[in-house]
């Protein structure tokens, strides 16, 4: 039964080349067996700093060997608004191999090639934001996520393709391209965030920095079967992230463990004074909760109060998405936890109200995109022609839309029945999740109503576009951490397509979440996450 | 709240003196917070601005009535028509915090520098920047607050202001709307007396924090950018609709530059724009209860100007009322010509503007605890009213009270020689009279002279107990003023101590007396006015030393001896 | 290990999961039956969606300053009512004495003191001004909008 739900090992399409230092392969192919043993086992980013401070690989072998991925795949896949320069990548790379020989420090991240969603800028390197109106922008600053994982020693490989300004649910609202599924190229990866979450599965990079509104890390990481995080609204910086809905954006994390992802959160949160939303609140190491799988009980998860959110396993909700929630329930009351329906009868109420928030804000985050300061000018020899042109040829059609109703929930008149009741279902929704989180230790749900669907597919038709953020948007209401992990497969693509469990927590709580996704992970068994297309069997 | 509306104007002010005025210093001159249309002007201005804080209420001290203008002729036309009617004046004042860095970054803000130089991602509204708060914003609009006798909201916020202008880098300014950080308050004054005198109280509806825009500059076809001002903190501060004349409107305004100037939050600099009102006007007939159609005046760069333009408006409307054409006065924003000492339409307001307005994301709400309110209402300084009260109370007259209140500096200036023992009213004198001169002469502040209060108080002490003659005095206080040192020193290097001594005195008369047989003769013969010639010898004799009251009592007596 | 192993297998073996039965299609339904409004609502109908009057979308183009094609008016004013329609459902819901929750859950007083930073990059932030001419940021005329 179980082998028709795992994608077969075959054969890629896109063989790698094969590496005369084997041992480099050991941590390139993921799709290990789910026989790990040690804690580096289950990290990428732990397992190569092992082999690169035992000297067993080079940061510069490691860098290589991703470049050559990420070059082979992209074609295909199309995750990339911008490739880092392979000569200054391997600079540092050689940099850090340089220190590594004079037995010099390096940072806990160091040659970890990471991915950046453009919507988060990078100094000296373009960011866009998926859009005209930014093409060709260098911003002269990197983001505080971007540069505390600078700082840590990370290499960062590129700029992701996302829906214009995290504007969207497939990626296919960028300016620039269409972003493909690795596992099955014809079907969106999601988005926003969806060349990240593609980026990750397709391991073209470790792990990867997306933003999340209203689901734009947790959905595409369903539909790419990797794992996403969004943290707690306040635990991660939003300097540097080109705001789309000021009180609902955070940066979020992908990778294709729980453990790697953790890691990155860890590297990246904390307080930041250019960020005055962001919290002072000490940020725990995550990792510490990790233990390895060898090593747990036979009910790790003993006691641990789940609620299941009746509403999200609904009606409208893919059957397939559904059974694979309840097998993830199921495996988690196996694994000691007391499972619960829990009921959100407001549930229903995050999506407007999400989406009048976020068009509002977002036309308002928007204005300044004039082209006066920076980005695309239209020629004109009045200023409002400027204006009018510059924001009619920058924008796309999904943009402008949302800047236009945005406009209208504000306009004088309207904020009261619009913006101002949008707020009150806020405040009921937040109540709401945090009685349900007194009650329970985390709440789970699909992280979207059904798996990876095809390109174009719901283009046009933008209600049942946003219908496909149901199950995430409250938690952005409600500004809660949120842990989307690889749960189970629906029929689709080739060899079946992935679905994400999402796990809701307390504000703050990312470590609980972190923990119990660490564990979920490590006694799933006999599911394979990494797409086909690059699936370890390439190296055999 | 029309700060937006404020800058949309400039453009079209700039384009209008472009046509109007030929001459481009007086173009710089009235529009200079706006323009700065040459650099070099700029440096002019900020040369002449480095002392400009006590110079300019110095000036304006000298002459107290703060709008001294040709007044007869305006009066007249003004008292024709507005004897039927009564002004509703309020005004909208925005004054530029004097805090080191702008409200929401850390980039320094300094008046006149070059422009696009004070900048950075966020002043700029790059993509992915952030606001973050000045805490000496809040500082500074609580101590504001707390002045104009507000009651300050423990919770406010900030919100965004929506609108499109090239100087407002973000496309919306980040104000305070619906919860403002003071409301209800009220603001004491006394008008000077040729104006008719009286202590005046005016509300005030509220006062706010937000950020101020950038300039933009009209050259020829387009227009150009600077950012240096985007993004310094302000404070608005809207009054109730209490001033009835052009005189209240501009002693409101003087008050309140008082005020921000005692509190040391602004430089209330009106030539560089750090204060700046507009005003709103509206008349009635006497003893109607509903207010006229509101008219708003901007380009108002002086206390006189607030003056004129409100007088010369009233009488506008004044005279449309009574010839029927009451409809004719529409809700509009009209600008003050200085050249040409009228308002001209700017723009008719079709209908409000949409702001948008709503609550900034970016920012946590303001929370003020009441210790953090109590602390700032102790560290308060004595403010001009109550100021002006104490002094009135030690027996000043008002004239004096409202000189001495006008700069604090001068104030504490003058605290600190009566607290050195002076005089009360020789000290008012002194600093009112040859000291001010002094200091206008040489367009110094009050901190620059090198006198320092106590040897004031010395120089006082000096004269009034006898030791140097009132003429010596005069004379060693200018040496003090440019020179420094001591009332002493001085007395001693120079010998000027005063001869006291009847005996000495008689000696240098006898001298004198022997020395002038003729006139002696003559003055026994009558002519008694030869009195002082001989009064004049003995001083010359004593290098002016000798104390004139002992110096003709003995003289008197020595002439009148042998008669 | 092989403990872990045998316990997935009963894990998985043990609920309804029935993969060999055809999936359901992962398309969606433009409204679902969650989305559709099942919580408490108001008993009247006056303040409802339709008692505003719909975008008026060449205003709103104008305010937003975005001039908008007439196939754009055109493709977007059919989705805009749909959705602004939609955001109508909130009306009907009973919010009296429901504070409004203006932002995020933020926490403390994030202030900044003040001490001046000059920010050093600055070519760079006039580098990517597209009409620059030193020291200005060049725009055209304003002619008064309003």
């Amino acid at each position: 039964m179980l082998s028709t739900i795992q994608p077969p090992r075959y054969l890629s399409r896109f063989p790698l080349r094969r590496r005369t230092k084997c041992r480099s392969l050991h941590i390139l192919s993921s799709a290990e067996p789910a026989t790990k043993t040690s804690l580096t086992d289950q990290s990428q980013i732990l397992s190569i700093r092992d082999l690169l401070l035992s000297r067993q690989l080079s940061a510069v072998e490691l860098t290589h060997s991703y470049l050559d991925r990420l070059k082979q795949t992209e074609p295909h896949i199309k995750c990339f608004l911008h490739v880092s320069d392979p000569d200054k990548v391997l600079k540092q790379a050689q940099e850090i191999d340089d220190k590594i020989k004079r037995n010099e420090e390096v940072g806990p991240l160091a040659g970890i090639p990471v991915a950046i969603k453009d919507n988060i800028c990078t100094a000296d390197m373009p960011s866009t934001g998926g859009s005209h109106i930014l093409e060709g922008y260098r911003p002269p600053f990197d983001a505080t996520a971007v540069k505390r994982l600078k700082d840590l020693g990370a290499i960062v490989v590129g700029k992701t393709n996302l829906d214009e300004f995290g504007m969207g649910s497939t990626t296919e609202a960028s300016a620039f391209k269409v972003t493909a599924n690795p596992w099955d190229l014809s079907r969106v990866p999601g988005g926003s965030s969806g060349g990240s979450a593609a980026s990750v599965s397709a391991r073209q990079c470790v792990v990867s920095l997306g933003s999340d509104t209203g689901g734009s890390v947790r959905q595409p990481a369903s539909f790419c079967g990797v794992v996403g995080l969004k943290p707690t609204y306040g635990r991660v910086s939003r300097f540097g992230l080109m705001a789309y809905a000021s009180s609902l954006d955070v940066i979020g994390c992908f990778g294709s463990s729980v453990a790697d992802t953790g890691i990155l959160l860890h590297s990246i949160s904390g307080y930041d004074s250019l960020d005055a939303t962001s919290s002072k609140r000490e940020v725990p190491d995550f990792t510490s909760q990790f233990t390895s799988a060898s090593s747990l009980q036979s009910r790790p998860l003993e006691g641990l109060r789940v609620g299941l959110i009746r509403e999200t396993v609904d009606a409208g909700v893919d059957s397939g998405v559904k059974s694979a929630i309840q097998g993830a329930a199921a495996h988690l009351e196996q694994l000691g936890c007391i499972l619960k329906e829990v009921s959100l009868p407001s549930f229903s109420l995050g999506l407007p109200a999400y989406y009048i928030l976020a068009s509002s804000e977002s036309s308002s985050n928007l204005s300044r995109y004039d082209g006066v300061r920076y980005g695309n000018q239209a020629s004109s020899d009045e200023l409002n022609a400027l204006y009018e042109e510059s924001r009619a040829k920058g924008f796309g059609s999904e943009v402008k839309m949302r800047i236009l109703m945005g406009t209208y929930a504000l306009s004088a008149g309207y904020y009261d029945a619009y913006y101002k009741r949008a707020q009150q279902v806020r405040t009921i929704i937040r109540k709401s999740f945090k009685a349900a989180l007194d009650e329970n230790d985390i709440l789970i749900s699909p992280a979207a109503p059904s798996a990876a669907y095809k390109i174009g597919e719901k283009k046009n038709d933008p209600l049942a576009m946003y219908a496909g953020d149901i199950m995430t948007v409250n938690v952005n209401l409600a500004g809660l951490p949120a842990l989307v992990l690889p749960c189970g497969f629906v029929e689709g693509g080739d060899v079946g397509l992935p679905v994400g469990l999402q796990m809701i927590g307390a504000a703050f709580d990312e470590e609980k979440l972190l923990k119990v996704g660490h564990i979920f992970e490590q006694t799933l068994e006999g599911y394979n996450f990494v797409p086909p297309l690059i699936s370890n069997a390439a190296f055999t | 709240m029309t700060v937006g509306r404020l800058f949309e104007c400039q453009s079209f002010i700039l384009s209008q003196f472009s046509l109007l005025c030929s001459d481009k210093e007086r173009v710089f001159h009235v529009y200079d917070f706006i323009s700065e249309v040459k650099n070099h002007r700029n440096v002019v201005l900020y040369c002449s601005m480095k002392s400009s804080q006590t110079q300019t209420a110095t000036q304006e001290k000298q002459q107290p009535p703060k709008v001294k203008v040709p007044q007869h002729a305006l009066k007249r036309t003004v008292d024709k028509f507005t004897r039927d009617y009564e002004a509703i004046i309020g005004i909208e004042t925005h004054v530029q915090l004097s805090t080191l860095t702008k409200a929401f970054c850390s980039c320094p803000y300094n008046y006149g520098s070059q422009p696009n130089t004070s900048i950075c991602p966020i002043c700029m509204g790059l993509p992915g920047a952030l606001p973050v708060l000045n805490s000496k914003m809040i500082e500074f609009a609580v101590k504001l607050g707390l002045a104009l006798n507000c009651k300050l909201s423990l919770n406010s916020k900030f919100d965004r202001k929506q609108y499109f202008y090239p100087d407002l880098p973000k496309g919306y300014q980040i104000s305070q709307f619906d919860i403002p950080i003071a409301t209800g308050g009220y603001i004491d004054l006394d008008i000077p007396l040729e104006f008719g005198g009286g202590h005046k109280k005016f509300g005030i509806t509220r006062v706010h924090m937000e950020e101020d825009a950038g300039k933009l500059l009209h050259s020829g076809n387009g227009a150009q950018v600077d950012l240096n001002r985007a993004g310094v903190p302000l404070l608005e501060i809207v009054s109730e609709p209490d001033m009835r004349t052009g005189i209240e409107a501009a002693e409101y305004a003087a008050e309140l530059q008082r005020v921000v100037r005692y509190l040391g939050i602004s430089n209330g600099n009106m030539q560089e724009g750090s204060l700046r009102c507009d005003v709103n006007v509206s008349i009635r007939p006497i003893g109607q209860l509903e207010f006229g159609t509101k008219v708003e005046i901007k380009n108002l760069n002086s206390f006189s100007s607030i003056n004129r333009a409100i007088d010369f408006e009233i009488s506008r409307q004044a005279q449309l009322h009574s010839q029927g054409q009451g409809d004719h006065i529409v809700q509009e924003t009209r600008l003050w010509e200085e050249g040409a000492q009228k308002t001209v339409t700017m723009r008719k307001k079709e209908g409000l503007s949409d702001y948008r307005y709503f609550p900034e994301p970016d920012l946590p709400e303001v929370i003020l605890t009441q210790e953090y309110v109590d602390s700032i209402h102790k560290s308060l300084p004595e403010l001009p009213e109550m100021k002006r009260r104490r002094y009135e109370n030690m027996g000043l007259s008002m004239q004096d009270v409202l000189f001495l209140a006008n700069d604090m500096n001068v104030a504490e200036y003058f605290d600190a020689t009566l607290s050195s023992g002076a005089d009360l009213k020789l000290a008012a004198n002194w600093i009112m009279g040859d000291i001010a001169a002094y200091m206008k002469n040489e367009k110094l502040s009050i901190n620059e002279i090198k006198l320092t209060p106590k040897e004031l108080g010395e120089l006082i002490a000096s004269i009034k107990g006898g030791t140097i003659s009132g003429k010596i005095g005069k004379e060693i206080l200018f040496e003090l003023l440019a020179k420094g040192g001591t009332v002493k020193g001085l007395i001693e290097e120079k010998d000027l101590i005063q001869i006291n001594d009847p005996v000495e005195i008689g000696k240098m008369i006898d001298k004198v007396i022997s020395e002038n047989p003729k006139q002696l003769e003559q003055y026994r013969g009558g002519k008694t006015k030869l009195q002082g010639f001989f009064a004049g010898q003995v001083m010359k004799l004593s290098k002016g030393k000798a104390n004139p009251g002992l110096l003709n009592k003995i003289l008197l007596e020595k002439l009148n001896a042998k008669s | 290990m092989a403990m872990g192993s045998s316990r997935a297998l009963l894990i998985l073996s043990n609920f309804k999961f029935k993969p060999t039965l055809p999936f359901a299609s992962s398309s969606l339904k433009p409204f679902p039956p969650f989305i559709r409004n099942n919580f408490r609502t108001r008993n009247f109908s006056a303040k409802t969606s339709s008692s505003l009057p719909p975008p008026d979308l060449p205003r709103l183009a104008e305010t937003a300053r975005i001039s908008l094609a007439p196939n754009e008016v055109e493709e977007f004013a059919p989705k805009i009512r749909r959705v602004v329609g939609w955001f109508g459902q909130l009306q009907a819901v009973d919010l009296d004495n429901v504070e409004p929750a203006i932002r995020a859950d933020t926490e403390g007083d994030n202030l900044r003191e003040d001490v001046p930073e000059t920010f050093e990059n600055k070519e760079a932030l006039m580098a990517s001004v597209p009409s620059y001419k030193e020291p200005y940021i060049k725009v055209p005329k304003v002619l008064n909008k309003e």
